[in-house]
């Protein structure tokens, strides 16, 4: 569809994206929310080279060593190492390429399928519409987590068979955001405009209307996106998500559950970073919202 | 000897924030509003004119938008010193105020006469209740509200806009203020609602003495009720008189160019147009609504919004379709395109029934008939950088978009804009260009019949004449045939070469503009014509400087 424009520049883009930063920027809570996901990130892609240890190695000689700042600590294992000695440093740092592998993957397979599902409706008002949203519906009553391990019990316990399970309960959302969006769209004149000019239902839908439903979709993406992370913990704990010796934090709370009053630091620290992850992708759509969506600025 | 001013404002100036267009929302400003006189402020949007009113009422949206200098004396107090709490006394008690959108200025959730009851209750909270109730029954009298217990009885979303309108003036007069301030109060309201409001008000005006300051963007309506004018442009004023001075013997060449560009009520006589016929449409039918319950929805009501209508268009004419809102004139246009489905009738197009076509067989006939829409900031895709917006509808049809794009920097020419506008975004451009775009956008399909749908209802009075007469002059030019949509009498009285009056999805009256203006067969025209405001004061020609 994109024809190359003699001399086509790109300034109202970046010009748009630099009004859209100082929105985000002026949000601290957001901007510190990016900080801790980028580094987070960049720490998950080069998981090998940084590293210390093999996740899965089993140190025996030295099971169940406390953090190296609290007393009986050592400096060789920073945050100490599980019940069958592994080192606890090298399984966040690879369980964090997990979290964003289970963030990235729901959420794409969400928003295909949402979306899609959502300009559907929202183009064929009546009977499919109906089908659409009544079943989104019925998804949407039972409780989520109850749903998915419902779903993991059929599909059998693996990381791959939670993801599916935990994209097919936020579905709804982006099915009912879409399609309420794309309503508002379809009334308004432009996409009249397109229709006498003989426009196809793909191109009205694609090219004219989705691109203006993309703010709210963006930030439900990203709000989901910490869910999907949580719900994956949930499912690794109750020992239906991500199986043993996978470095995946829910899992590895599971693994530490019978410690939790002898040596409570194995259930702190990947504890602790499930919460932070899903504190700072929370900060950041909360910023992407006062960026991309103007309505909802809270009035400062 | 003239008495005492009611209030006095002296050398007022609101500032604006630091990146805002202008520093000041209202510059140095200064008037009087006496007793028993309606003080009309005009201007174009964003002159600043409802900034005035609002300062006097203490609405300024606070912090960013403050009085920076000068007073507003009432009653011996400055306004701008007044406490919060003192503000609340004297709003609604001593100042009433009324606004533009009755929807949305009454409480939708709780009855009208709760609404009345409040305002005395917020006011004298000793007052018996059986005072009140009689207060109120006949305050609702007073605003022509035939029965006052029904009406009070209601919820807004009830009643008409009209009567809504009503309730609003009877709030805003029930404690007896001594000025009133209404800032475009007749604007969202049909012509002949809008002839009665203004009456109400010019009447209530007189019989309790008031001062009434006027807001409004419409010369018709000032000469119907102003005894004084003031114009304002760009926070400041730039003219102020008697209304007789004003209207008829501007000095300003603001004034002079503002005037110049109201519409005419007179319909000049044009030659008949005998060319070739482009549409006919006959016995067009459209039902809304009306459909069996299905599973989940309910059955909803049956809306008639075109009964029988026939029209035909010629090369080169252009037909105006006019009446007031809900008579379906924007239907006809929108099942003339194919835009709704229609219930019956046909629509012959260059000779042939294109209702009957099928999707692939209407494509040839999507290139031939085009539209231009009300709304501009609607009508333009935002996400989409106005070339591509242009040629769009070639793209659609298969033509190279280098060929295409060569073709809208044309038509952007015609249309009087710059050809580097094609690289921006729509709201990168004010109302009116972006009514240019739009209508650069129609042409580029080379269409022969434009459906233009109240396009230029939603823009300022001078931009209005230049979208008006680049249209006359395009479709001149290009000999297209056009359906001009419109509730606005004057607009329809310049363009138009033939006039189709429609009522309740029924054409009353159809033919050429001139005998229909001058002498009007049917009873709904007639009044149509005598709601017009300003019908009594002829536009004085201001061409020869």
């Amino acid at each position: 569809m994109n024809i190359d424009i003699p001399d086509k520049d790109h300034s109202a883009m970046r010009a748009a994206f630099l009004s859209f930063w100082t929105e985000f920027k002026a949000n601290k809570g957001a901007l510190y929310g990016l900080i801790f996901i980028a580094i987070l990130g960049v720490v998950a892609a080069f998981a090998d080279m940084i590293s210390p240890y093999s996740p899965i190695q089993q140190y025996r000689d030295t099971l169940k060593l406390p953090p190296a700042w609290v007393q009986g600590g050592d400096w060789a294992f920073l945050f100490g190492t599980d019940a069958l000695g592994r080192d606890q440093l090298s399984r966040i740092i690879f369980g964090a390429r997990y979290s964003f592998y289970i963030g990235f993957i729901v959420i794409f397979f969400c928003l295909t399928v949402g979306v899609f599902l959502g300009l559907i409706a929202a183009f064929n008002r009546g009977f499919i519409e109906n089908v659409i949203m009544r079943t989104m519906d019925i998804i949407l009553a039972f409780p989520s987590l109850l749903m998915a391990l419902a779903l993991v019990a059929i599909l059998g316990p693996s990381l791959e068979n939670a993801m599916i399970a935990i994209a097919i309960v936020y579905i709804p959302h982006f099915v009912r955001l879409t399609r309420a969006q794309a309503l508002s769209e379809l009334g308004k004149d432009y996409v009249s405009s397109s229709k006498t000019m003989g426009a196809s239902t793909l191109r009205l839908m694609f090219i004219n209307v989705l691109p203006n439903c993309l703010a709210p979709l963006i930030v439900q993406a990203t709000m989901s996106f910490s869910s999907a992370i949580l719900d994956a913990a949930a499912l690794g704990f109750l020992g239906m998500g991500a199986q043993p010796p996978t470095p995946e934090w829910g899992t590895m709370l599971a693994d530490s559950r019978q410690y939790i009053l002898s040596d409570p630091w194995l259930m702190t620290i990947p504890g602790l970073f499930i919460l932070l992850t899903v504190l700072s992708i929370n900060l950041i759509g909360d910023g992407l919202r006062d960026g991309l969506d103007p309505k909802m600025k809270s009035n400062k | 000897m003239r008495p005492e001013p009611i209030i006095r404002i002296n050398d007022l100036s609101i500032s604006l924030p630091p990146r805002a267009e202008r520093p000041f929302a209202v510059q140095n400003v200064s008037f009087d509003v006496y007793p028993g006189e309606i003080l009309c402020i005009v201007g174009e949007s964003g002159s600043g004119k409802s900034m005035a009113s609002n300062a006097i009422m203490g609405l300024l949206p606070k912090p960013h938008v403050c009085v920076s200098q000068g007073q507003i004396l009432f009653q011996g107090r400055d306004l701008c010193k007044l406490s919060d709490t003192g503000m609340q006394n004297i709003r609604g008690r001593a100042i009433g105020m009324i606004f533009q959108e009755p929807m949305t200025a009454l409480n939708p959730v709780m009855k009208v006469y709760k609404q009345l009851e409040e305002v005395y209750r917020c006011h004298n909270s000793g007052t018996p209740r059986k005072t009140i109730a009689a207060n109120i029954i006949a305050m609702l009298d007073d605003v022509g509200l035939p029965d006052p217990e029904i009406i009070g009885n209601s919820y807004p979303f009830e009643l008409s806009g009209g009567q809504r309108q009503r309730v609003m003036i009877a709030m805003a007069l029930a404690l007896e203020p001594d000025i009133l301030i209404a800032d475009e109060p007749t604007t969202a309201l049909d012509v002949t609602t809008q002839a009665q409001i203004l009456a109400m008000i010019a009447d209530l005006q007189k019989k309790r003495n008031m001062g009434v300051i006027f807001i409004t963007h419409d010369f018709g309506v000032v000469a119907e009720i102003a005894d004084r004018v003031i114009v304002m442009q760009t926070g400041k004023i730039v003219e102020q008189g008697i209304a007789e001075d004003i209207l008829n013997r501007p000095t300003h060449p603001y004034t002079r160019q503002l005037i110049s560009t109201v519409p005419h009520l007179g319909a000049q006589k044009k030659p008949e147009i005998t060319s070739q016929v482009v549409v006919t449409v006959s016995n067009l039918n459209k039902i809304y609504g009306g459909g069996h319950r299905g599973w989940f929805r309910k059955a909803n009501r049956k809306v008639h919004a075109s009964k029988d209508v026939n029209l035909e268009i010629r090369k080169g004419e252009t037909l105006g379709l006019v009446g007031e809102s809900g008579s379906g004139k924007s239907t006809v246009g929108r099942c003339i395109i194919r835009l709704h489905g229609t219930n019956s009738g046909q629509v012959l197009f260059e000779g042939k029934d294109i209702l009957q076509l099928s999707k692939p067989q209407m494509m040839p006939v999507r290139k031939r008939i085009q539209m231009i829409f009300q709304d501009p900031y609607a009508s333009l895709n935002p996400r989409r950088k106005i070339g591509d917006i242009i040629t769009e509808g070639p793209t659609i049809h298969g033509i190279p978009k280098a060929v295409s794009w060569k073709k809208a920097e044309e038509l952007l020419e015609i249309v009087g804009m710059e050809k580097s506008a094609l690289k921006r975004y729509p709201h990168e451009f004010s109302g009116g260009q972006r009514q240019r775009i739009g209508i650069a956008r129609a042409l580029a399909m080379e269409p022969a019949l434009l459906i233009a749908d109240e396009a230029v209802s939603a823009l300022d009075v001078s931009v209005q004449s230049q979208v008006l007469a680049l249209l006359d002059d395009i479709k001149k030019k290009m000999d297209l045939a056009m359906l001009f949509v419109t509730h606005d009498l004057r607009v329809a009285a310049q363009i138009c070469d033939k006039t189709a009056v429609m009522k309740l999805g029924e054409i009353v009256e159809y033919g050429n503009t001139y005998d229909l203006f001058h002498n009007p067969q049917h009873a709904y025209t007639k009044s149509l014509l005598a709601a017009v405001p300003g019908k009594n004061w002829t536009v004085p020609n201001l061409s020869i400087a």
